[in-house]
């Protein structure tokens, strides 16, 4: 009977423990503004558009000299972002850096990338469709099948929900004289027919091995990607850019980026920001001349920008991220707990945990209770005093409510 | 004696049950109708590669389904026994307080899981046909939370019927409501899998509050 | 000295700051029909609701069988037959389907003793209680009480809402069959007709407090009611043992356990001029109107 009023206790606590921030979050949160940055190649710094609050509208400028300029100066600052803008216009110049620039050039080498953390945490299901690398088409069309990888690889006909024996058979030759070891840990791959072309995927298996598996001409194709010493994949993702240079990028356990190339499968590390794949964003924007590479954290957004060609480091920007305020809630709210993260697409019980001070406001509360506990004449339970004194407002809402 | 018991929780419960059974098998009925429309239409291949690739769910009809029926169901177990305080008479049977009620509500959870499983071998059974392993597993991951909220709405009702004071229950309903929620938090397909277990044991958490609220009305505490 | 069926030992109970009553005692001994008469609103169901174990009294405590009424045990409930106000039953049941159910709570179980009296009702015995008469379901809640063969009957206002026939066959059906099996009963009532024959002793209660626990008969022999004029009704006021005094155009009523002679040296002594007083032999009813007062 006791021990039921305190499951309700426990129950109450924790749900307030959930809702209660939550509603303060609602309404003290402000939104971090996401300023844009470029690397300029014209002006051979960071520029930026931001929202100027007191003049109350949009300013371009460059960070560096804190020059501001109007939206048709800034496209010729920006050639590279703003290049159909410049192409149509005419304004394009012949040649920035001593690099030829025209649309081919641009358009094989212009490219956005974008990694959330919520795209490497969520619930998958582990079915793979593995087109045609060399189709006869110009469009890229639906193999007829997907795969699964157990012990084996396994093609599966959908519209029958049967194995196909022969294919299966076929390409598992390939994985057990490559050398791969199931099970596998992961497949990236693009599972889409709007792409220019099929690369197929990249796999790791259980010895944290790559393998290159693409489908040409029917027959089965697997090739080991040669990992240089201490590269261990974490997390990878594919890409088809238009100039074919390179197939996927490569999160490793380091937390360091790397790009496998086209030439022999050679990997190339990416220098950036600190960047934790699980928890912070990555956006990387490419051009023939610089790539832009945005990671936004806890602690704000880094910027770094690093030659195309030869991915060396070439200039960093920063912005701090806005201060919310004093968080008055540590000294109130003891913790606090969640489900939901913008970082996973799971559920799963995340908690956090406030100041110090906060115990002070719990004896405080703790004390309350005994004194409303004598005001209602009820017995003294030790207990929900020493819950409460754990838990402070939640604990104590939650047994002034149920404990009686 | 208990099967006297639970005999009387059948009166009580027995058209509805048939009935949610019943509405349960129609829904699923316009489900398969509608994606048996879809095979004709799109091909299994496309299907199975918005499922996927996606994200979609086929089933996202049932949600509220088991949620409905576990709060109707303890309606109408328990509000016949709270009108004209029938509890009493409950109470007065020749058994311990402790095994009467939690009889009633053993009966209400089996009745409803009862439901619950029938409907679930009917997806599961139609889904075999057309889907593989890997599909059926996030479609579990995905079902399984919405019908444990229906188990824990029936818990969460049940409490508040047994209740004696009209105060209490509003607190008790406004638990109900926020702690439902933790079923609810996500449409994206098995986003549960890794707490599925934990969000099992949520209706047996909730089920022995009825049984406090029972002792509260045999102490006399009333509005 | 045999134990009492049922023991009440000073029950004080409030519901907020109301005084339902303070210190009740009283007891029932084997054999014995005590009826617990009052007004609506006295407390006659809390004390059914104290000593079935729903509710726990501000003080004091109630036994039955020897037992505390807050815990009681399968084996004591299963020795009460009990009747909730109203005749409160599973009206969701038929009168058979509620037969079988309540015959497996109770090895002793009178199948005859049921339908013997749902013979009576010319009742379908598909009908489902809930579209029965409140006559009827009387019945039905007496048959199921009748067919437990309890030790210990109690009945809760079994009165309220039947015909003056229904409550006639109630009372006729349940004093014979207390008196030729032995029966312990506990019944509350706030209609007083037909108690008479039914109950051995009575607690009367008013708002707050008893005014009068007694053998029936005894009560009945001393409780009388006096008529007289009287020039000064309001010295009457000043006298104790004088229930509920009432002067209409210089006639005057009061009650009074007192003898005739006593009265009247009461009155001398209190400078109460009356004429000569009449004494009258009162019917339970009028009795429990004299000391509870007509409002």
């Amino acid at each position: 009977m006791k021990n039921i009023k305190y499951l309700i206790i426990v129950l109450g606590t924790m749900i307030l423990a959930w809702l209660l921030p939550k509603s303060y979050h609602l309404v003290t949160d402000k939104a971090s503004p996401n300023i844009f940055t470029y690397y300029s190649s014209i002006d051979k710094a960071f520029c930026a558009i931001e929202f100027d609050d007191v003049k109350g509208h949009l300013i371009r400028k460059n960070v560096k000299t804190n020059k501001e300029y109007s939206e048709a100066e800034f496209d010729s600052i920006l050639p590279m972002f703003y290049s159909m803008q410049l192409f149509s216009d005419g304004r394009m110049p012949k040649s920035i850096n001593g690099k030829d620039i025209n649309p081919r050039v641009v358009n094989s080498k212009k490219f956005f990338f974008r990694v959330k953390p919520a795209d490497k945490n969520k619930p998958h299901i582990p079915l793979y469709t593995l087109f045609e690398s060399m189709s006869k088409r110009v469009r890229i069309e639906m193999p007829g099948d997907v795969f699964r990888l157990t012990d084996r690889i396994e093609f599966i006909n959908p519209e029958t929900n049967e194995i196909n024996e022969e294919k299966s058979e076929l390409f598992n030759e390939q994985f057990v004289k490559k050398g791969f070891q199931f099970p596998a840990k992961m497949a990236a791959g693009n599972p889409s027919t709007r792409k220019a072309y099929e690369e197929g995927y990249f796999i790791v298996d259980n010895k944290d091995q790559i393998f290159h598996l693409k489908m040409v001409n029917a027959k089965p194709f697997l090739k080991k990607v040669p990992l240089p010493d201490g590269v261990v994949p974490n997390y990878l993702q594919t890409m088809e850019p238009d100039d074919r240079s390179f197939y996927a990028f490569v999160f490793d356990t380091n937390k360091k980026l790397h790009i496998i190339t086209t030439n022999a499968y050679s990997l190339q590390e990416i220098p950036m920001p600190e960047y934790d794949v699980d928890k912070d964003q990555l956006l990387i924007m490419a051009n023939p001349l610089y790539w832009n590479l945005n990671v936004v954290s806890g602690k704000g957004k880094e910027v770094w920008a690093i030659n195309a060609d030869t991915k060396e480091f070439v200039d960093t920007t920063s912005i701090v991220g806005v201060e919310q305020g004093v968080n008055y809630s540590k000294y109130f709210l003891p913790f606090s707990v969640g489900f939901t993260s913008g970082n996973t697409r799971y559920i799963k019980p995340i908690f956090y945990f406030g100041s110090y001070l906060v115990l002070i406001n719990n004896f405080i509360l703790a004390l309350a209770f005994v004194m409303i506990i004598r005001y209602r004449k009820q017995k003294i339970q030790i207990l929900p005093v020493v819950w409460i004194s754990i838990t402070g407002i939640y604990g104590f809402i939650a047994s002034i409510i149920f404990n009686r | 004696m208990t099967s006297a018991l639970l005999f009387k929780e059948w009166k009580k419960t027995k058209w509805f049950a048939i009935g949610a059974f019943a509405v349960g098998l129609a829904l699923l009925t316009y489900i398969f109708l509608k994606l048996g429309r879809s095979f004709r239409m799109v091909g299994l291949e496309h299907l199975w590669d918005v499922i996927v690739n996606r994200d979609q769910f086929l089933f996202r009809d049932v949600k509220y389904f088991p949620l409905a029926t576990g709060f109707c169901l303890a309606l109408a177990q328990f509000v016949p026994e709270m009108i004209q305080k029938r509890i009493k008479l409950s109470l007065h049977l020749p058994l311990s307080n402790r095994k009467i009620v939690f009889s009633m509500l053993g009966f209400g959870l089996l009745a409803l899981l009862s439901i619950f499983v029938l409907h679930l071998i009917v997806i599961l059974t139609f889904s075999v046909f057309y889907f593989p392993m890997e599909i059926i597993e996030s479609m579990v991951y995905t079902l399984l939370p919405w019908y444990v909220a229906g188990l824990t709405a029936y818990a969460f009702t049940s409490w508040i019927c047994l209740e004696p004071t009209w105060k209490r229950r509003i607190f008790n309903a406004l638990l109900m409501f926020a702690s439902l929620q933790l079923c609810f938090l996500s449409d994206f397909p098995a986003a549960y899998s890794l707490v599925v277990s934990a969000v099992l044991l949520i209706p047996l958490y909730v089920l022995p509050f009825g049984y406090f609220s029972v002792q509260r009305f045999k102490v006399g505490i009333q509005d | 000295m045999q134990q009492a069926i049922v023991e009440c030992k000073n029950l004080t109970h409030y519901y907020g700051k109301r005084c339902i009553y303070e210190n009740l005692n009283f007891e029932i001994p084997q054999g014995r029909i005590l009826g617990l008469l009052g007004k609506n609103g006295t407390g006659k169901t809390t004390t059914i609701n104290i000593l079935n174990g729903y509710l726990k009294p501000r003080s004091g405590e109630c036994l039955m069988f020897g037992e505390s009424s807050a815990n009681l045990s399968s084996e004591t409930k299963r020795k009460v037959g009990l009747l909730i106000e109203g005749h409160v039953q599973y009206s969701f049941m038929n009168i058979s389907e509620i037969e079988k159910f309540y015959s497996a709570f109770y090895p002793k179980w009178r199948k005859d003793a049921y339908y013997e009296l749902m013979k009576l009702l010319k009742i379908d015995p598909k009908q489902k209680i809930s579209r029965m008469s409140c006559g009827q379901r009387s019945q039905v809640a007496l048959g199921l009480i009748l067919a437990q063969d309890p030790e210990l009957l109690i009945l809760d206002d079994f009165s309220m809402g039947l015909d003056p026939g229904y409550r006639m066959l109630f009372v006729d059906y349940l004093s014979e069959y207390a008196k030729a099996e032995n029966k312990t009963v506990f019944v509350t009532s706030h209609i007083i007709q037909d108690m008479e024959r039914l109950i051995d002793d009575c607690l009367i209660m008013d708002y707050g407090r008893i005014v009068m626990q007694k053998p029936v008969t005894e009560l009945l022999e001393s409780f009388k009611r006096f008529k007289f004029n009287c020039t000064n009704p309001e010295a009457i006021n000043e006298i104790s043992d004088i229930y509920n005094p009432v002067t209409i155009k210089g006639n005057t009523e009061v009650y009074s356990l007192l003898t005739k002679e006593d009265l009247e040296s009461l009155m001398r002594k209190n400078n109460v001029m009356t004429n000569e007083i009449q004494e009258e032999s009162l019917s339970l009813e009028e009795a429990f109107i004299g000391l509870t007062g007509k409002y």
